[in-house]
C-alpha cells in the first residue's frame, strides 16, 4: 500500500513533465513566433508613429471637424451616411470613412463605402471606394505595424486557419504554464536558484526555471486571453450567431453592438460634432481614439467618442450622444446597452491581453514579461536539442533548427522594417514591400542555415546581422524623414525615442552575445591546447622512464 | 519505417483519445449549449458572451482531469454525460 501511495505523486510529476515538455517542443517554434511578435504588438501604435516618425497631434480635437465633415457628405452617396467614423493616422491626416454595411466577397460582414484623407489644412489627400478591410490592409502608414500585428494574431495564414492556429498555439501555452506551475515542488525556491555549473556558467535548466517561474502568472493570463480572441474571432462568434440567432450574424451585431436595428431615417438636421467633441473631451480630459457617427442628417443621429484607457482607469470608455441636438447620453457599455458582467470582462480583456491598462509603464511591464517568455521558450527548445544532442549526433538538426528560428524571425521583422523604410523613401508601396521583405530575408536565413556547417558560425553571422540592422534602422529612419531625437525631445515624442533606444539596446546586446561567444570559443581552444600540452608532456615523460 | 510508427504510437492510448479530440468535442458543445442555459442577464448578452470567454477555460479544466486522472472510465462517462447533457439542450434549443 504504501509503495502504491508513494509512486502515486511520482508518475503525476512525469505525467505533467512529460506534458510540458511535449506542449513545448511540438509547437514551441510556433509559440515563439507568436510571443515575440506578440511582445511587438504590445508596443504597434508606437511603431507605427516611429515608423512614421510622427507624433498624433489630437486633430480630433484642434481641427473644425464638423466643416470637413459637412463638406465631405454633401459629396457622398447618401447609402454611405449610415455610418461616418472619423480618426485620425500617423501622417496627420484625418481620415473619414463614410460608409454602409455588406457582406464582403468572403462572406463576411464588412464595411463599404468611400475614405477620405484629409490633411491639417483641410484638404484632401486622398480618396478611395470599397471594403474596410481592403482600404486597411492598403494603407501604407500602417504597413509595418499591421504586418507585424499580423503575424501575431494569425500568421499570416488564411482565414480562418490562421486563427484558429493561433487559438491552438494559446491552448498549448496554457498547458506548458499550468503543468509548468504544477510541476514544482519549492515554488519560492525555484523563482531565485540559478546554480553553477563546473566551468562557472549557468545552469541552462535553472535558468529556463527561474524565467519560466516568474513568467507563469503572466503566461497564464495571456494565453487564456489570446486563445479567447482568436477562437471567438475564427469561430465562436459564427457560432453563436447560429445557437442564439438562427444564423442572423447582424442581428447578433446589433444586440452586443447595443442600437436598434432599423431605425427612422426622416431628414433633420445633426446637431456640430465639434460640440460634442469638445463636451467628450472636457468629460474624459483625453482626445477620443476615433469617434462613429450614425445616421448622420437623420433623426435618428447619433455619435459614440471612444477613449482608450485614461489615468485610472483599466477598461475603454465610449460616450454616446445624440446627434440631433448634442445632448450627451451615456457611457455605453463595451457590449449590449447596460451594464453587464459580459460588457465588464470584454472591456478588461483587451487592455490586459495587450497591456494598454495603465499607458506606456503597463506596455514596459508587458514587453519585459513578453521578453521573459521568448527566453523561457528559447531556453526549453535548447534544453531539449541540447539533451538529444548529447545522447544522439543525428538531432544536431534540431538545434540548427533553434537557431534558424530564434535568430531568424527577428532579423526578418527588422528586414521588413527596413524595406518600409527604403520603399517609402523611393516612393514605392510600402504595403506590398514590407512582407516581401520579411519572405526574402526568410529565404536567406533558410539558405544560411542549410549551408553554413557550424551552428555556431551560423548563430554568430544572425547575431552580427540583428546587431547591424538594429543599429542602421534609426539611422535610416533619420535620413528618411530628417526627425532627430533633438526635435523628438522638444516634441516630447516618447515613442520614437524609445523604440529608437530600444533597438539601440538589441544591437548592443547582439554584439555582445557574439563576444561573449568568441571568448568562449578562445577559452575551450585554450583549455584543448594545455590538454594536448600536458599529454605530450605526459607522453615525453613515460619515453624517458 | 519502424521509426516512424513509434512517432505515431500515441495514436493507440485511449488517453490520447480521451484528452484531445474528445475533449475538445465536448467543451465546443458545452460552449454552444451555453447559449441556451446560460443567465443572460440584464443586458441580454452575458450568454454570448460569456461561453466565448469560458471556452479555454472549460478545455483547460477538462484537459487537465482526463489528463491527469487515474479513473478513465470515469472520465469517459463524465464526458459523454456532458456531451449528452449539453447535445440535448442544443437540439430543443432548435427544435424544441
Amino acid at each position: 500500500m504504501s509503495n502504491v501511495t508513494e509512486s502515486q505523486p511520482r508518475s503525476k510529476a512525469k505525467a505533467l513533465l512529460n506534458l510540458h515538455s511535449w506542449s513545448g517542443i511540438a509547437l514551441g517554434m510556433l509559440l515563439y513566433a507568436v510571443i515575440f511578435t506578440g511582445t511587438v504588438a504590445v508596443v504597434s501604435d508606437e511603431v507605427g508613429e516611429w515608423s512614421n516618425s510622427n507624433q498624433h497631434q489630437q486633430l480630433l480635437a484642434t481641427q473644425n471637424v464638423d466643416e470637413v465633415l459637412s463638406q465631405l457628405a454633401a459629396q457622398t452617396n447618401s447609402d454611405y451616411l449610415e455610418e461616418i467614423s472619423a480618426y485620425e493616422d500617423h501622417r496627420q491626416n484625418l481620415v473619414f470613412f463614410f460608409h454602409t454595411h455588406r457582406q464582403n466577397p468572403d462572406g463576411v460582414m464588412d464595411e463599404y463605402g468611400v475614405q477620405y484623407k484629409v490633411n491639417a489644412n483641410g484638404n484632401i489627400v486622398q480618396q478611395q471606394e470599397g471594403f474596410g478591410s481592403d482600404i486597411y490592409a492598403q494603407d501604407d502608414s500602417y504597413a509595418l505595424s499591421r504586418f507585424l500585428v499580423s503575424i501575431h494574431t494569425e500568421l499570416h495564414l488564411p482565414a480562418p486557419w490562421g486563427l484558429i492556429l493561433t487559438g491552438m498555439l494559446g491552448l498549448a501555452m496554457l498547458i506548458a504554464a499550468v503543468s509548468g506551475f504544477m510541476m514544482h515542488r519549492h515554488l519560492f525556491t525555484d523563482l531565485f536558484t540559478i546554480r553553477k555549473q563546473r566551468d562557472g556558467k549557468s545552469l541552462k535548466r535553472d535558468s529556463h526555471t527561474v524565467a519560466g517561474t516568474w513568467s507563469i502568472p503572466f503566461a497564464i493570463l495571456l494565453a487564456f486571453t489570446g486563445s479567447f480572441f482568436s477562437f471567438a474571432t475564427a469561430f465562436g462568434l459564427p457560432a453563436m450567431a447560429i445557437v442564439a440567432f438562427g444564423g442572423d450574424q447582424e442581428a447578433m451585431m446589433h444586440t452586443l453592438v447595443g442600437e436598434q436595428q432599423h431605425k427612422s431615417k426622416a431628414p433633420q438636421p445633426s446637431a456640430s460634432v465639434n460640440t460634442m467633441l469638445s463636451d467628450a473631451v472636457s468629460r474624459q480630459s483625453a482626445v477620443p481614439t476615433f469617434i462613429a457617427i450614425s445616421h448622420w442628417g437623420t433623426e435618428s443621429a447619433s455619435m459614440m467618442a471612444f477613449f482608450m484607457p485614461s489615468d485610472g482607469e483599466v477598461g475603454f470608455a465610449q460616450l454616446v450622444y445624440n446627434a440631433t441636438n448634442g445632448d450627451f447620453v451615456e457611457f455605453k457599455p463595451q457590449v449590449g446597452t447596460v451594464p453587464s458582467t459580459g460588457s465588464v470582462i470584454m472591456s478588461l480583456i483587451y487592455p490586459v491581453h495587450f497591456g494598454t491598462f495603465a499607458g506606456f509603464m503597463s506596455k514596459i511591464i508587458w514587453i519585459s514579461l513578453g521578453v521573459a517568455s521568448c527566453y523561457v521558450t528559447v531556453t526549453g527548445l535548447q534544453l531539449y536539442a541540447f539533451r538529444n544532442e548529447k545522447q544522439a549526433s543525428g538531432w544536431r538538426w534540431f538545434s540548427r533548427l533553434c537557431v534558424w528560428g530564434f535568430c531568424g524571425l527577428p532579423l526578418c521583422s527588422l528586414s521588413s522594417a527596413l524595406a518600409f523604410f527604403v520603399s517609402g523613401a523611393l516612393v514605392a508601396n510600402q504595403s506590398v514591400w514590407t512582407p516581401l521583405a520579411f519572405v526574402l530575408a526568410a529565404a536567406m536565413v533558410s539558405i544560411l542555415a542549410l549551408t553554413v556547417k557550424s551552428i555556431v558560425r551560423l548563430q554568430n553571422l544572425l547575431l552580427a546581422s540583428n546587431g547591424l540592422l538594429c543599429l542602421l534602422l534609426p539611422v535610416i529612419r533619420y535620413l528618411t524623414s530628417e526627425f532627430g531625437w533633438l526635435q523628438a525631445i522638444e516634441q516630447g515624442n516618447v515613442s520614437l525615442m524609445f523604440i529608437d533606444a530600444v533597438l539601440l539596446l538589441c544591437s548592443g546586446w547582439c554584439f555582445h552575445r557574439i563576444y561573449v561567444s568568441s571568448e568562449a570559443k578562445q577559452s575551450n581552444t585554450n583549455d584543448a591546447d594545455a590538454i594536448v600540452h600536458d599529454e605530450s608532456l605526459n607522453d615525453t615523460a613515460g619515453v624517458a622512464k | 519505417m519502424k521509426e516512424h510508427y513509434r512517432v505515431l504510437r500515441f495514436l493507440n492510448y485511449p488517453r490520447f483519445w480521451l484528452s484531445g479530440p474528445a475533449t475538445l468535442i465536448v467543451s465546443l458543445v458545452v460552449m454552444l449549449a451555453m447559449v441556451a442555459w446560460f443567465p443572460p442577464g440584464a443586458g441580454n448578452v452575458n450568454n454570448i458572451i460569456m461561453p466565448l470567454v469560458m471556452f479555454p477555460l472549460i478545455w483547460a479544466v477538462l484537459f487537465f482531469y482526463t489528463y491527469l486522472t487515474r479513473h478513465m472510465h470515469q472520465a469517459w462517462w463524465i464526458l459523454g454525460g456532458l456531451l449528452i447533457l449539453n447535445s440535448a439542450v442544443l437540439a430543443w434549443q432548435f427544435w424544441g
